[in-house]
């Protein structure tokens, strides 16, 4: 049965700013975690500590960059606006964490590696990944958007997410310097370590999920306004705008 | 720094191990903490830019909210403009 528009407008707002409060409490537990819970390492010291926000925003740009591939080939299939909103959301908000991991991992870099930048596979990788999502955000900032610079985007898009197993992959299949704490292989982490670490990403999935809902809506808006204003021009309503 | 200064700086700070071990395994330090390379500004300056990053993007998101109020707006008063003669 069909819900009255206010009604679900009401539940959106409910379950916003629930999950507005679920995040800022979760940073402040995460915040705890990193600088009172988790042990110093014994090899980069205190530098260490961006691992706990560096390895989500990994995992939130995954999040985030499948959702814009996702929808983008919806939106091939079925031309609807609504998958080219949350298409253009995943794009994005996968492109603010892509730019922090691409920030604070050479800053890592410059303690572990007495160097900001090496071409191993993940960071190329990376870079990559970054490159083509951001040459979607520049295609869909243009002026007026039309159907082709949209299906071009979502062949970005979908383009994009083939990167994206390569950066998972690329450590174990061509052994770079980066770090590989966190998977089979790795040696692990302090037992301390790991409560930052499990409650960065619940944070960081919950900012993208917060993120992509929020610019997925704005996008919606943002095309009915436009159509709107294509409609009422075509009427002869906006003759003196 | 070149890649014999690093390794230097790790030695003088703590037990000597090689890149594979550093690279899979993150341990809690004993003792006094000795770092050669100050971490704690390359810390700060990460967690500025997750920060800005974020704020930043929440900036951006109400900006594009109030551009599209503004939009309407202008459609709004189009419209009751257009159809204030037929009114009358």
């Amino acid at each position: 049965m069909a819900q009255p528009a206010a009604t679900r407008s009401t539940r959106s707002m409910i379950a916003l700013n629930a999950l507005i409060l679920t995040c800022a409490v979760v940073m402040l537990v995460e915040l705890y975690a990193i600088f009172l819970v988790a042990p110093v390492e014994s090899q980069m010291g205190i530098v260490q500590k961006i691992f706990y926000f560096h390895a989500p925003s990994a995992y939130a740009m995954y999040l985030a960059f499948g959702v814009s591939a996702i929808a983008s080939a919806v939106y091939l299939g079925k031309r609807d606006e609504r998958w080219d909103a949350w298409a253009v959301a995943g794009a994005e908000v996968g492109s603010i964490f892509c730019l922090i991991i691409l920030v604070t991992g050479p800053l890592w870099g410059r303690k572990a590696w007495g160097t900001y930048w090496t071409w191993d596979p993940r960071l190329t990788t990376t870079l990559l990944a970054g490159l083509v999502y951001f040459a979607y955000i520049v295609l869909r900032s243009f002026g007026s958007v039309g159907e082709v610079e949209k299906r071009f985007a979502a062949g970005l898009a979908i383009f994009g997410l083939l990167d994206l197993p390569v950066i998972h992959y690329s450590v174990r299949r061509w052994r770079g310097t980066h770090p590989t704490v966190i998977t089979g292989k790795g040696g692990g982490l302090h037992p301390d370590m790991y409560p930052a670490l499990f409650l960065g990403f619940f944070l960081f999935t919950l900012l993208a999920a917060l993120l992509i809902w929020q610019r997925a809506r704005l996008e919606r808006l943002r095309q009915r306004v436009l159509a709107l204003e294509t409609d009422a021009a075509e009427r002869g309503f906006m003759e003196e705008s | 720094m070149g890649f014999g200064q690093t390794t230097r700086a790790y030695a003088q700070g703590a037990p000597q191990t090689t890149a594979d071990d550093r690279a899979q395994r993150f341990e809690a330090v004993s003792g006094a903490v000795k770092e050669d390379i100050a971490g704690g500004p390359l810390m700060l300056a990460a967690y500025a830019v997750v920060w800005l990053a974020l704020f930043g993007y929440v900036f951006r998101l109400v900006r594009l909210q109030r551009g599209l109020e503004d939009n309407l707006t202008r459609v709004e008063h189009a419209l009751a403009s257009s159809s204030k003669p037929a009114a009358e």
